[in-house]
């Protein structure tokens, strides 16, 4: 386990489940734009990667 | 605990892989995936909504949602980013995702090769893994 956070904002612990948080959003938010045949929201689509880009910034990337 | 959040990996790693192997739309597979998809909405209403669809079905545009790359480049910059965020989770904290799983079979050979690099190294790579990931939604244009 490394002690030391990746870009000094957070401690480790906070900043990984940060990232968890990203890759579960990354995840759910690639299935909508992968599914290409549905209607989906595309400003909801927008709004959730402008969110993840959000909370890259919040940890400090 | 331990256990939960090896669960919590599999999880993520097991959409991961259905999402590579299924949704990952080229040029070349989207006739299949196209007659894949018809033949599900011809099923029967009931059995429809058993896989959790909109009742109302109707084609997306195929058009980039930020006007910056094609879609097929969007979506394939997207699923980059996807996977450089896989990393730098797994690299943080390698010890407890190496399940065989994950090792034998996450397509990033690197990343099973986490477990093995000294931590400074694995704070190295998670950290340009991340930058990376971000320098990737900036190129999409988000």
């Amino acid at each position: 386990m490394i002690e030391k956070s990746l870009f000094g904002k957070f401690p480790i612990s906070v900043e990984k489940k940060k990232f968890e948080d990203i890759l579960e959003k990354t995840s759910q938010t690639y299935s909508y734009i992968a599914y290409p045949f549905l209607l989906f929201n595309r400003e909801n689509i927008i709004a959730d990667m402008k969110d993840i880009k959000a909370k890259m910034e919040d940890i400090g990337v | 605990m331990e256990k939960e959040k090896h669960r919590k990996a599999q999880r993520i790693y097991e959409k991961f892989q259905a999402d590579a192997k299924r949704y990952i739309i080229t040029k070349k597979n989207e006739r299949r995936i196209e007659g894949l998809f018809m033949s599900w909405t011809a099923k029967p209403r009931l059995e429809l909504e058993s896989y959790q669809l909109p009742k109302k079905i109707e084609f997306l545009p195929k058009q980039s949602l930020f006007g910056k790359m094609s879609y097929f480049e969007e979506q394939a910059t997207f699923y980059k980013f996807f996977d450089r965020i896989a990393q730098t989770v797994f690299a943080i904290e390698p010890l407890q995702y190496v399940g065989e799983t994950i090792i034998f079979h996450w397509p990033v050979r690197k990343l099973s090769d986490t477990k093995l690099l000294h931590e400074e190294s694995r704070l190295k790579m998670a950290k340009l893994a991340a930058i990376d990931a971000k320098a990737k939604l900036v190129e999409i244009g988000v």
